[in-house]
C-alpha cells in the first residue's frame, strides 16, 4: 500500500550544520507518528522540511505517490498537507471564524485578486463553501458558540484549538505538529491529545513532534526518534522508551522531557 | 450652494486626485510592502498622459494605456524588489522615484525639460475625477473581503503563517505592487488633464511625502483610511489658511500627534468614537495579542464583556486594523 | 587634482551627516528623516548669529554652537516623538513606520521657521571669520577650511567607531540592534543609550551644517531633505551600522558626483546617489562592510 507520506533518505544541511543527515520514514493513511529526540537532534527541522518551509538539499518527499520535494509551502498547503506552529500563530484581532476561515481558504481554490473582481458569483460560492468547510472544522474541536469572539481575548489552551481548527478545516490527509502542547498544564495537553485522538478517528493522519513522551506514549501508535539528524529508532512507544540507543540519546537531559507537570 | 461649489471646485478635484495616489499607498503599506514606486507611476502616468493628449488622444485611451502600462511595469519591477523588505524596498523605490525626476528634468522635448509641459487640454471634468476615484475605491474595497482579505491581512504579518495556509505571498506581493502602480499612474495621467500641466517638481519628495502623510494618517487599515486621508490633506491648507505659512507647523504636529498616539490614523479615531470612547477603552484592555515568544503566558482572562460585544460577524466588512498582532 | 581634493572634503561632509544616520538606524531602527531638518537649522542658527552679530565669530565657536543646536533638537525628537511611539507600538515594523512618518512631520517645524524667516532664499554662512589660509601641496591649493572639515570628520569617525566598540555603552548600543533585552541585561537603560545615540547624530549634524555651509557658500531651508538620501546612499554603500562603511560610502558618493557633474551639464548630479542605492541594494544589499544587524527585515 502506497504511503500518505513517505520521505526517502531526506537531508538538510546548513552550510557545515547536519540538520537532517538522511532520514526515511513512510505514514501511512489514518495513523499517528510521534517524531521526538533531543534538542538539535533535527525533528523540527525535518517537519520545516515536510512542510516545504525550508528546501531539502537532498532527497525525496512523496505525498500519495507524487514527489513534492520543489513545489512551494503554499502549493503543498493546498495539496492537503497542514500544520501548526511551536507558539500558537493566530489573527488576534479577527474573529475565530475568520481565523478558521483563513484556513478553509487552502481547501478551497480560491477566486484570487483579479477573480474577486472580476467574478463576484464564484467569490461568493467560494466564500460559502469556506464558512461551511469552517464550521463544520469548529464544531470538531468543540468551539461552536465561540465563532465571533476575538481570539485574541480566548484562553491559551482555546488559541491552540482555534489554530488546529484553521489547520482541519481545509480537510488535509496530513497534519504536522509542532510542539503543541509548549508551556501548556497537564489539563490543556489532555485537552490537545483528546482532539488529536477525535482526528485520528475521523481518518486524518497526524505527525506529532513533541517533547512530552508521556503524551507520545498516550496517543501515538507509531514513534520515530531522531538524533544529530538521524533516525535512531522507530517503533511502538514502549518499546522505543526502553531501546538502549533512545536511552543513551536522552542521557543527562532527562529532566526536561520526563516531568509531567 | 452652487458658488461654494464652483469656488471649491479646485479642491474637489485635488481630493479625487489625492484618493488615488492616497489608495496606491494604502494598498501596498496594508500588506506590508513599504513602496513609494506609485509615485514614480504618478510622474510616468503625467507625463504620458500630457503627451497623448496634446496629440488628441482621447482621454479614455490615455487611461486605459496608463493602467496596462503601469500594471504591467509595476508586475515587472516588482519581481528583483519583492526580496527587499521594510525600510530598504521604500528607499530604493524612492531612489528609483527621484531618478525618475532626473530624467523629466533632462528629458528634452518629450518632457520639457525642467519647465515641463503646459497648455495640455483639459479632457476631465470634475465629475469625471469622482468617477475614476469612485472605481478605484471599488476595487481596492474588494482587496478587504472574503479570502483575499484574509490573505492581505495574515500575510502582512506573518508570512510563514500566510504560506502554511496556502497563500501564495509572492503572487500576491507582485499583484499588489502592480495595482498600487496602477493607481498612481492614472492619478498622474488625471492630475496633468486636469490642471493641463506637468512638471518634474509635481512628483518626486514631496508627492512621496503627501501619499504617504495621506494613508498614514487616514489609517492604512482599509480604503476608508485613505480618502480620510486625502481629504485631510487636501483640504488641510484651505481650512487652516488664516495661520499663513506656519500652517505647515500645525500640520507636521498633528502628523505627529496621530502617528504616535493613534497608530490606526483618522479612522481609528473615529471608530473610537463612534463606538462610545470608554467601552473601547476596556475592550482594547482585554483584548491582548497573542504571544509569539516560546515562553507563551495566558492573556489576562477573557472578559465577559470583551466576548459580549465580540459579535463581529459582518467584522470582515468593517475592515478593521490591519494589524496582526503574531510578528 | 583640484577636483580630487573637492572630492574628499564633500566626502566628508557626507559623512559625517550620515553618520548621525547610520547610528540611529543601525541601532534603534529609527530612519530618521528629519536629521537633514535638524542640520538645515543648525547651519541656520550660526547663519542668524552671524548675521545678527555682525561679528567675526570664530568657527570654532560656530562648531559648538551648531553642534549644541543639533543635539538638542535630536534630543527633543527622541524625548517627544520616538519614544511615545516605541511605547504603544504593537510590532517592531509598525513602530518604524510611525517613527519614519513623524520624523517627516517633525521635519516640517525647522523648515517651515527657517522657510519664513529667509524668505525661501538662500544663506550662507561667510568664512569671513575663519583665516583661509591656502597651501600648496605640488601645485594644488588646500584652504584651511578643507583641512579642518576633512580633521574633524576623521577623527569623529574615528571616535565613534571606538566608542561604539570599547566603551560599554558602545557596546550595549550595538546590542541594540541585535536584541533590545540584552543591553537593558547589562544595566544601561535603553532610553539612556538613545538618548546619547541622538545627541551624536544631532551633533554630527549640526557640525556638518555649519561645514557645508561654508563650503557650498548656499543652503536653502530644503538643502537638508536633498542630504537625506545622499545619506542614505553613504550608508547603504558601506553597509548599515558600519561606521567604516560610512566613510567609505561617503567618499564614493562624493567622488562620482564630482564626476558625474565635471564630465556632464551637471543636471544628472544628483542621480548618482540614487543610482547607488538602488543597485547595491540590488545586488550587495549589506553594504560592502559586513552588517551590525543580523536580520534585516
Amino acid at each position: 500500500m502506497t504511503p500518505l507520506l513517505d520521505v526517502t533518505d531526506a537531508k538538510v544541511h546548513f552550510g557545515g550544520v547536519r540538520a537532517v543527515d538522511g532520514v526515511s520514514i513512510q505514514l501511512q493513511d489514518g495513523a499517528l507518528h510521534g517524531l521526538v529526540g533531543p534538542n538539535g537532534s533535527g525533528k523540527s527541522t525535518l517537519l520545516a522540511a515536510l512542510s516545504r518551509m525550508i528546501d531539502l538539499t537532498d532527497g525525496r518527499l512523496s505525498f500519495k505517490g507524487h514527489d513534492y520535494q520543489r513545489d512551494s509551502a503554499p502549493a503543498v498547503a493546498r495539496m492537503g498537507i497542514g500544520r501548526t506552529f511551536q507558539a500558537v500563530r493566530v489573527m488576534s484581532s479577527r474573529s475565530v471564524l475568520e481565523n478558521v476561515m483563513l484556513g478553509a481558504d487552502a481547501g478551497v481554490f480560491g477566486p484570487g485578486i483579479v477573480g474577486n473582481w472580476l467574478l463576484p458569483w464564484r467569490t461568493r460560492r467560494h466564500e460559502r463553501r469556506c464558512r461551511e468547510m469552517a464550521m463544520a472544522a469548529i464544531e470538531r474541536l468543540e468551539l461552536t458558540g465561540m465563532e465571533n469572539h476575538l481570539v485574541g481575548t480566548l484562553s491559551y489552551g482555546t488559541q491552540r484549538r482555534v489554530e488546529i481548527a484553521r489547520a482541519v478545516a481545509a480537510q488535509p490527509a496530513v497534519l504536522l505538529f509542532d510542539e503543541p502542547t509548549a508551556g501548556m498544564n497537564r489539563a490543556e495537553r489532555d485537552e490537545v491529545a483528546e482532539v488529536m485522538r477525535t482526528l485520528q478517528a475521523g481518518g486524518l493522519a497526524q505527525v506529532l513532534v513533541e517533547h512530552d513522551m508521556q503524551m507520545i506514549t498516550d496517543v501515538c501508535d507509531h514513534v520515530w526518534v531522531m538524533n544529530f539528524g538521524k533516525l535512531i529508532a522507530e517503533g511502538k512507544p514502549e518499546a522505543v522508551v526502553t531501546d538502549p540507543a533512545v536511552q543513551e540519546a536522552y542521557l543527562g537531559k532527562r529532566g526536561e522531557e520526563d516531568v509531567n507537570p | 450652494m452652487n458658488i461654494w461649489y464652483e469656488a471649491h471646485a479646485t479642491l474637489f478635484q485635488t481630493t479625487a486626485i489625492y484618493v488615488l495616489l492616497a489608495l496606491s499607498f494604502q494598498v501596498v503599506l496594508k500588506s506590508g510592502i513599504f513602496s513609494f514606486a506609485s509615485v514614480g507611476a504618478f510622474g510616468v502616468g503625467a507625463y504620458t498622459a500630457a503627451n497623448l493628449a496634446t496629440r488628441g488622444v482621447p482621454i479614455i485611451v490615455t487611461l486605459l494605456i496608463v493602467v496596462v502600462a503601469m500594471t504591467a511595469g509595476g508586475y515587472l519591477l516588482a519581481i528583483p524588489l519583492m526580496h527587499l523588505r521594510g525600510l530598504y524596498l521604500g528607499m530604493v523605490t524612492f531612489a528609483i522615484d527621484e531618478i525618475l525626476v532626473v530624467v523629466a528634468t533632462n528629458g528634452g522635448k518629450i518632457t520639457g525639460g525642467a519647465v515641463g509641459l503646459f497648455g495640455v487640454p483639459l479632457e476631465i471634468t470634475t465629475l469625471g475625477l469622482g468617477l475614476v476615484a469612485v472605481i478605484g475605491v471599488l476595487l481596492v474595497s474588494q482587496l478587504e473581503r472574503h479570502s483575499v482579505g484574509r490573505a492581505i491581512e495574515v500575510l502582512r504579518g506573518d508570512e510563514q503563517l500566510a504560506r502554511s495556509v496556502g497563500v501564495e505571498v509572492g503572487n500576491y506581493r507582485k499583484l499588489i505592487f502592480a495595482l498600487s502602480a496602477a493607481l498612481g499612474g492614472v492619478a498622474g495621467a488625471l492630475n496633468t488633464v486636469n490642471f493641463s500641466t506637468v512638471t518634474p517638481g509635481s512628483f518626486g519628495f514631496t508627492l512621496i511625502v503627501a501619499g504617504l502623510t495621506m494613508a498614514i494618517v487616514g489609517g492604512i487599515g482599509s480604503w476608508r483610511g485613505a480618502v480620510l486621508g486625502a481629504i485631510f490633506v487636501a483640504w488641510f491648507p484651505a481650512v487652516s489658511s488664516a495661520l499663513g505659512g506656519y500652517r505647515s507647523i500645525v500640520y507636521g504636529v498633528l502628523v505627529i500627534l496621530v502617528v504616535a498616539y493613534e497608530p490606526d490614523g483618522l479612522l481609528g479615531i473615529i471608530r473610537w468614537v463612534i463606538r462610545g470612547g470608554r467601552g473601547q477603552l476596556a475592550r482594547r484592555r482585554s483584548a491582548v495579542p497573542a504571544p509569539a515568544g516560546a515562553a507563551p503566558a495566558t492573556p489576562p482572562g477573557a472578559s465577559p464583556a470583551a466576548s459580549a460585544d465580540g459579535s463581529l460577524a459582518s467584522a470582515s466588512e468593517l475592515g478593521r486594523r490591519g494589524h496582526d498582532a503574531t510578528s | 587634482m583640484e577636483q580630487v581634493i573637492n572630492a574628499i572634503v564633500l566626502g566628508s561632509c557626507y559623512c559625517l551627516f550620515a553618520l548621525g544616520l547610520s547610528l540611529t538606524w543601525g541601532t534603534l531602527n529609527v530612519l530618521n528623516l528629519a536629521h537633514g531638518a535638524v542640520f538645515m537649522f543648525s547651519a541656520f542658527t550660526c547663519y542668524l548669529i552671524t548675521q545678527r552679530l555682525n561679528a567675526h565669530i570664530p568657527l570654532w565657536v560656530l562648531a559648538i554652537i551648531a553642534m549644541a543646536v543639533g543635539a538638542i533638537l535630536e534630543l527633543a525628537l527622541d524625548v517627544g516623538v520616538f519614544r511615545p511611539i516605541r511605547k504603544r507600538a504593537k510590532t517592531l515594523r509598525d513602530a518604524e513606520l510611525a517613527m519614519l512618518i513623524a520624523s517627516i512631520g517633525a521635519a516640517t517645524i525647522p523648515v517651515t521657521i527657517a522657510q519664513q524667516v529667509t524668505v525661501d532664499s538662500p544663506f550662507s554662512i561667510t568664512s569671513t571669520a575663519i583665516s583661509t589660509t591656502e597651501f600648496h601641496f605640488g601645485g594644488v591649493y588646500v584652504t584651511t577650511i578643507e583641512i579642518v572639515i576633512v580633521a574633524v570628520t576623521l577623527a569623529a569617525t574615528t571616535a565613534l567607531a571606538l566608542w561604539l566598540q570599547r566603551t560599554r555603552n558602545g557596546r550595549a548600543l550595538r546590542a541594540l540592534a541585535v536584541d533590545t533585552g540584552t543591553s537593558g541585561l547589562m544595566g544601561i537603560s535603553q532610553s539612556r543609550l538613545s538618548a546619547l545615540a541622538l545627541v551624536f547624530s544631532g551633533a554630527s549634524a549640526g557640525i556638518a551644517g555649519v561645514f557645508l555651509a561654508i563650503f557650498l557658500d548656499s543652503l536653502t531651508p530644503e538643502s537638508g531633505q536633498d542630504l537625506l538620501l545622499k545619506a542614505f546612499a553613504a550608508v547603504v554603500i558601506g553597509g548599515v551600522g558600519s561606521v567604516w562603511g560610512t566613510l567609505v560610502g561617503a567618499m564614493i558618493l562624493a567622488g562620482g558626483e564630482t564626476l558625474v557633474s565635471a564630465t556632464t551639464s551637471g543636471t544628472w548630479t544628483d542621480a548618482v546617489s540614487f543610482a547607488l542605492i538602488i543597485i547595491i541594494l540590488l545586488v550587495m544589499p549589506s553594504g560592502l562592510f559586513r552588517r551590525l544587524r543580523v536580520d534585516r527585515t
